[in-house]
């Protein structure tokens, strides 16, 4: 039996239509390899991505850890229980909201205080001595009640007890808020949050409730502010000890 | 419809026609192109190859981004952890308490301090200054050699305390009265300068405001 031999015709057309068919299949095939790449590169950066946010929360949770180590340690810390919140996070002597540096205490242009009451459902949470003093400290606990009596940065906001005093002792005029020194203890502040407790926050100013931003209140001479999170408790005026 | 018919009338006088040589290579030009197409794709593992390697890429890519995940979690966070508590571990933590003065005595005066370090490595007290006189030096019990440093080890407590280790302020400026607040720099080799105000006199008799009062006479003599 024999094969009759293709005609000339034949052969061009098959040689045509076998072209055609591996350029439409190469076509599908550049198709599949580009979506290849596309999804491997997509899920490569979101895999990368996804590992980087992980690290740095890691990390992050780790300086956590880091700082609660150092707190418990330092010997210069507040560690009592009835704080807000303790300093071992606080600013580290880098100005603070562009306006709230340290250590020109002997450029002094005024020198006033405020003070700050905090409750947290009907609970006095103290502000803990050190607030704005940069450690390594020095206490003193020779009368009972510890103070700061000395300390390796002042910010022009601090605190040397836990009275709830603010001490402003700035080298200009320039009029700092509640929210500053909050910031400078790198704790939060708003109408819903005063450090880690959240809630409706009440303030009074000397006495009267306050409608704004508790960030926004400004540091004036002996002026007595109280934040209430949650449970509201009537306002307590503070009673100035001597020499202030 | 007119191609159709030009191209069956081209293929008809194709076949009838005795081709010429150009014409014969030409037709098998695209025989050969046919081929090597063929054979590229084959080589390739043709269409089907392609969905493989799209099939096969995806899990493994997937597979990589789960080792890169499990990376970030596991190793560079030890890392991370290990170097910060080391760090922590390793650097001095120094707080001071109860600085105080005893009364001048012969054109000196005396000081005192705790001095705690809960860090896990020593520390060294290495100078102390002050505004109130153009000496301060370390010493201890009652020789009047001056001491270079006074170490403070690790997770130890020094006290300097009459008959120890002291810091002894002369050549005064001012002799300080007693209820005097006195500005001290006071210089580590680790843990930096701490600006300190002691009293002259028992350390209970320091107050806030008297620290308050002074803060802007770290460097410069009060007014009598």
């Amino acid at each position: 039996m024999t094969q009759k031999k293709p005609s000339n015709s034949d052969r061009r057309r098959i040689a045509q239509e076998k072209i055609a068919a591996q350029r439409k299949a190469e076509a599908v095939r550049a198709r599949n390899v580009t979506i290849a790449w596309v999804v491997g590169g997509v899920i490569l950066i979101a895999g990368a991505g996804t590992a980087a946010y992980a690290g740095i929360n890691s990390m992050n949770k780790q300086h956590v850890k880091a700082a609660a180590s150092a707190q418990a340690t330092d010997p210069s810390i507040d560690k009592s229980s009835s704080l807000l919140a303790s300093t071992a996070h606080q600013s580290d002597g880098s100005t603070v909201d562009g306006v709230v540096g340290s250590n020109e205490m002997e450029n002094l242009k005024y020198h006033i205080h405020a003070h700050l009451a905090i409750y947290v459902n009907g609970v006095a949470k103290n502000v803990p001595y050190g607030v704005g003093i940069i450690p390594p400290y020095s206490l003193d606990t020779s009368s009972g009640s510890p103070f700061v009596s000395g300390g390796s940065a002042y910010y022009y906001l601090h605190t040397h007890d836990e009275t709830g005093i603010i001490h402003i002792e700035s080298p200009n005029s320039h009029i700092y808020t509640l929210g500053n020194f909050f910031d400078v203890w790198k704790q939060p502040l708003s109408s819903t949050q005063v450090g880690p407790d959240k809630g409706k926050v009440t303030v009074y100013v000397n006495g009267k409730v306050y409608a704004g931003n508790p960030a926004t209140i400004t540091l004036s001479e002996y002026k007595d502010i109280q934040l209430d999170v949650g449970t509201v408790v009537p306002f307590k005026s503070f009673t100035w000890p001597s020499g202030y | 419809m007119a191609d159709d018919q030009d191209k069956a009338l081209d293929d008809k006088a194709l076949d009838e026609a005795e081709l010429g040589d150009a014409e014969l290579e030409a037709l098998e030009d695209l025989e050969r192109e046919a081929a090597e197409l063929e054979a590229r794709s084959a080589g390739r593992g043709g269409l089907l190859g392609a969905r493989r390697l799209l099939l096969l890429q995806a899990p493994v890519l997937v597979a990589i981004a789960v080792v890169l995940l499990l990376w970030s979690r596991g190793t560079p966070a030890t890392a991370a952890s290990t170097a910060s508590t080391a760090t922590a571990a390793s650097s001095a933590k120094i707080g001071m308490d109860n600085a105080y003065l005893d009364p001048a005595s012969g054109g000196t005066v005396r000081g005192y301090m705790v001095i705690k370090n809960n860090g896990a490595t020593a520390d060294r007290l290495v100078s102390i200054t002050s505004p109130w006189a153009s000496t301060v030096s370390l010493t201890q019990g009652t020789s009047s050699t001056a001491l270079p440093w006074i170490t403070i080890p690790a997770h130890s407590t020094v006290t300097l305390k009459p008959g120890g280790y002291s810091f002894v302020l002369s050549h005064l400026a001012r002799t300080p009265k007693l209820g005097d607040t006195i500005p001290l720099t006071v210089s580590f080799a680790n843990s930096g300068t701490v600006y300190v105000f002691a009293p002259e006199g028992p350390a209970s008799s320091l107050t806030v405001q008297k620290v308050m009062n002074n803060m802007q006479y770290m460097d410069k003599l009060p007014p009598k």
